[in-house]
């Protein structure tokens, strides 16, 4: 048996892909790739894939993790080679690396992610530099903030603030940008556009639904 | 940049984006400037279900193949999307360039089902089309239709310019040069038709006239036009091992009805159910060689990277070389992680040998359609299923491990009785026993669904004639059946008996009904078959606005002599053995399938000049 941590991006093309379906198109690169992935024993025995995170629908990123456990040894190199040859259109790889087989499993260590958002203000409303940073310092400063929030169980009310450990923004054009480092994983999990529900419920006009999220770093502390 | 707009303005307010991307692997994006025809495959519902059909599999890759025609897909985009599309004035797109439909040369309709017909009215309003044929000219796409239910194609006569009758990758090309030829000599629409009249398997509804004796019953259907055959014989591939089939299909990142490889074993049935459209239009029987299915196989599973290989075929255990191909494609593929499954069982140990042979990872629920609860009314049906083959399927199927089966049956069949209402909740009772017995410590686990769909009268076949069970005779029969199956271990799902009712009117009705569809629609039906948008009262409402009695349609008993509305579209089994067999059916005479025993005449091999193909006649030699 033989680990492999491979760093891959989701790209424009699939980022209305739902986690799920994109593990399964993952999977299947795999196949056509011809990389022989080892499976779990017993009676339903599962290829043994494993993502760091899940990515919500409609969020690119550029530093997915997954680790992999093949059946045989393989330079790294060339996993990667053959996977790039099989991978559908917006689904790339970064890098390959054999890792230690004592490794800790990626799920159990993650637990922050950095993003970069771009975001309009709604129809008619106008952000100036100032009031963007004056939203952002208003945040910055609470203890607590309560926001609605998408979970399993429908819309719930949750505090958010502890999960948000850094938050700057600034302005492009028409568009604002967001940088944001924001707690990830099975310890409690913030996502970018609460951080937006946030800002609104704080007097910023911005217009949540079409906000572009970019997941940029995955990491843990 | 329109593709844009959609994908940051409209895609992240619908329920499943991916419905409307495009970009799957394998998709074929052709570049517009570069082709003669444009063609668009119109699948009247979701992407889902769209996705599953293997018509669309098989015609893109045929049309795509083509350097001067290309195909694109759409589908019903469902309601969320609808109403952005209604609300920014966005037309109908096609998924691959996100042109408007409207700017393709064709756009051909699947029929799969009478209730999608909505959504075909709702499609071509979205793309900017108007609805009816008559009020189309050239400067708009020609619009065809194919698919099982063409077989019956005169309520779509008013909004479809042609239909194409039988099988799409014989007579598609032809078609196509057709089409072409005409664009390029700028042919009228009439024109245009005039010619594709003359393409055997093509029927154009405009050049020919109905007589009536009254709404639902027609004195006579003629050609109006010297192009128009006064018979439409539908058209079908001859060698099926030979045949174009597509190794590399699109793989849906959603997902979708069927996410596996299809592998099309066989084509036709002669079984000779006598309620089954499908077993009478596909006939002959057609096989390809396990050498065949081997090597599509491979380039399947090489192209996708699925990990499931379905074999199908409207019966695959009748298969003439199904366990030496199902064996050798288990020694190649077990140790890569890919399955082997059979989607359609017999109800007889043979299958589950067969089930057995494919020790999928997670077994599933089998299911067997014995149709009718006793043995008189299976001679009827000619369902060539014993109480006795049953029993030993489910009972194998229990000893081999298995604790969930599925018992499908149909209600309201021609001459049944209370006794076979009896005779369904007891052969489930039967099953129930055995489990028990057979499961002996699992047998908490034991769970036996009956399944009680309705029976539709369908054209082509024997029981074309024979009247619906009115709604409240369903009804009625539904909950008797109901209070007979009450067992903790019995699950009883039942079909809306109003969808059957209407499926009925569809199925038999002439071109009248074509106004209902049209008023239905109008007052906003749409995805019918789908539970929470359909509106019975709606579609009453339509029968009330074009004064039509849709019971005149569905529970009336067709005269053996009377001109039938389908009787200009031939499926090769001639009428006088579709009358025989109905004769039959009501003496509870069986007919026997001519892959095992002597032909019966159903004609369709002489009227084609085609022949049965069976690869197992002689040995298949080593692969």
């Amino acid at each position: 048996m033989a680990r492999y941590r491979l760093e891959i991006c989701k790209g424009e093309e699939v980022r209305f892909i739902s986690h799920l379906d994109f593990m399964k198109a993952f999977e299947r690169a795999l196949r056509r790739a011809k990389i022989p992935v080892a499976f779990s024993e017993g009676f339903n025995p599962h290829p043994k894939i494993a993502f760091a995170s899940a990515l919500p629908v409609g969020v690119t990123s550029a530093c997915e993790l997954v680790d992999l456990e093949l059946q045989e040894e393989l330079p790294a190199a060339e996993v990667k080679q053959r996977l790039e040859k099989a991978l559908p259109p917006g689904i790339k790889v970064n890098a390959v690396n054999r890792c230690h087989d004592k490794q800790p499993a990626l799920m159990a260590v993650i637990n922050r992610s950095e993003y970069l958002v771009r975001v309009q203000a709604i129809p008619d409303a106008v952000i100036h530099y100032q009031l963007l940073q004056e939203a952002i310092k208003s945040f910055l400063g609470k203890d607590a903030l309560v926001v609605e929030k998408k979970t399993k169980k429908g819309l719930r009310e949750r505090d958010i603030r502890k999960g948000v450990y850094s938050l700057r923004g600034w302005l492009e054009g028409n568009d604002i940008m967001l940088e944001m480092v924001l707690q990830t994983g099975t310890e409690g999990n913030v996502r970018p556009e609460d951080v937006l529900s946030g800002l609104i419920s704080l007097g910023l006009p911005l217009d949540k639904d079409f906000a572009r999220v970019h997941r940029t770093r995955l990491f843990s502390v | 940049m329109m593709r844009d707009f959609i994908r940051n303005r409209l895609l992240p307010k619908v329920l499943k984006p991916a419905r409307y991307l495009g970009t799957e692997l394998n998709s074929i994006h052709k570049d517009w400037d570069r082709v003669d025809l444009k063609v668009v495959f119109a699948f009247p519902d979701v992407y889902e279900i769209g996705m599953s059909h293997l018509g669309l599999r098989i015609l893109y890759h045929v049309v795509n193949k083509r350097p001067d025609t290309l195909m694109e897909r759409v589908f019903a985009p469902w309601v969320d999307m609808e109403e952005l599309l209604r609300q920014q004035n966005i037309p109908l797109f096609a998924l691959e360039s996100y042109k408007p439909v409207k700017e393709f040369d064709i756009v051909a309709f699947t029929l799969q089902y009478e209730m999608s017909f909505t959504n075909i009215l709702n499609m071509l309003d979205l793309a900017g089309i108007p609805v009816r044929a008559g009020d189309r000219d050239e400067s708009y796409p020609l619009v065809i239709a194919g698919g099982p239910c063409a077989y019956n194609p005169e309520p779509l006569a008013d909004f479809i310019d042609a239909f194409v009758i039988g099988e799409g990758e014989e007579v598609f090309y032809e078609v196509l040069d057709v089409v072409k030829t005409a664009k390029q000599e700028k042919l009228s629409r009439t024109g245009l038709l005039e010619r594709l009249a003359q393409v055997q398997g093509v029927y154009v509804p405009r050049f020919y006239d109905v007589d009536y004796k009254d709404d639902a019953a027609i004195a006579g259907i003629r050609p109006n036009n010297p192009n128009a055959p006064a018979k439409v014989t539908k058209r079908l591939v001859r060698n099926i091992d030979e045949a174009d089939f597509p190794t590399s299909p699109i793989v849906p990142y959603l997902e979708v009805v069927h996410n596996r490889i299809m592998l099309e074993v066989l084509r036709g049935c002669s079984r000779g159910c006598r309620f089954c459209q499908a077993g009478m239009i596909y006939r002959p029987v057609r096989e390809k060689s396990p050498e065949t299915l081997l090597r599509q196989a491979e380039e399947l599973v090489a192209n996708t990277g699925y990990d499931e290989i379905s074999l199908s075929s409207l019966s695959t255990a009748d298969y003439s070389c199904v366990e030496e191909t199902l064996k050798k494609l288990l020694d190649i593929y077990s140790g890569h992680g890919v399955n082997v499954s059979l989607p359609s069982l017999r109800a007889d140990a043979f299958s589950i040998e067969l089930a057995k042979e494919v020790q999928r990872v997670r077994r599933p629920t089998l299911t067997f359609a014995p149709e009718a609860g006793t043995q008189r009314l299976r001679d009827v049906i000619n369902k060539g299923v014993t109480e006795e083959d049953l029993l030993a399927a489910t009972g194998a199927a229990f000893k081999e491990g298995w604790t969930a089966v599925k018992l499908y049956f149909m209600i309201g069949l021609p001459t049944e009785t209370e006794e076979d209402l009896r005779g369904i909740a007891e052969l489930a009772g039967k099953v129930v026993a055995l489990g028990q017995r057979e499961l002996g410590a699992k047998a908490g686990r034991l769970k036996v669904t009956v399944s009680a769909s309705s029976f539709v009268p369908k054209a082509h076949t024997p029981f074309q004639w024979e009247p619906q069970n009115d709604i409240d005779t369903l009804k009625e029969k539904q909950r008797f059946l109901a209070g007979l199956l009450k067992n903790r271990k019995i699950k009883f799902n039942w079909h809306d008996a109003e969808l059957s009712f209407l499926e009925a009117v569809f199925s038999r009705g002439n071109r009248k009904v074509g106004r209902v569809l049209e008023a239905a629609w109008r007052r906003g039906c749409k995805f019918d078959s789908w539970n929470e948008q359909f509106s019975y009262d709606k579609w009453m409402a339509a029968f009330a606005d074009v004064r039509l009695t849709p019971e005149a349609f569905a529970c009336r008993r067709f005269g053996v002599e009377e001109v039938l509305p389908w009787d200009h579209i031939d499926a090769g089994v001639g009428k006088k053995f579709l009358a025989k067999e109905y004769e039959a059916a009501l003496k509870g005479a069986t007919t026997l399938d001519c892959r095992f025993d002597r032909c019966t005449g159903c004609g369709v091999c002489p009227n084609l000049g085609v022949d049965l193909d069976i690869k197992g006649r002689e040995a298949c030699g080593p692969v």
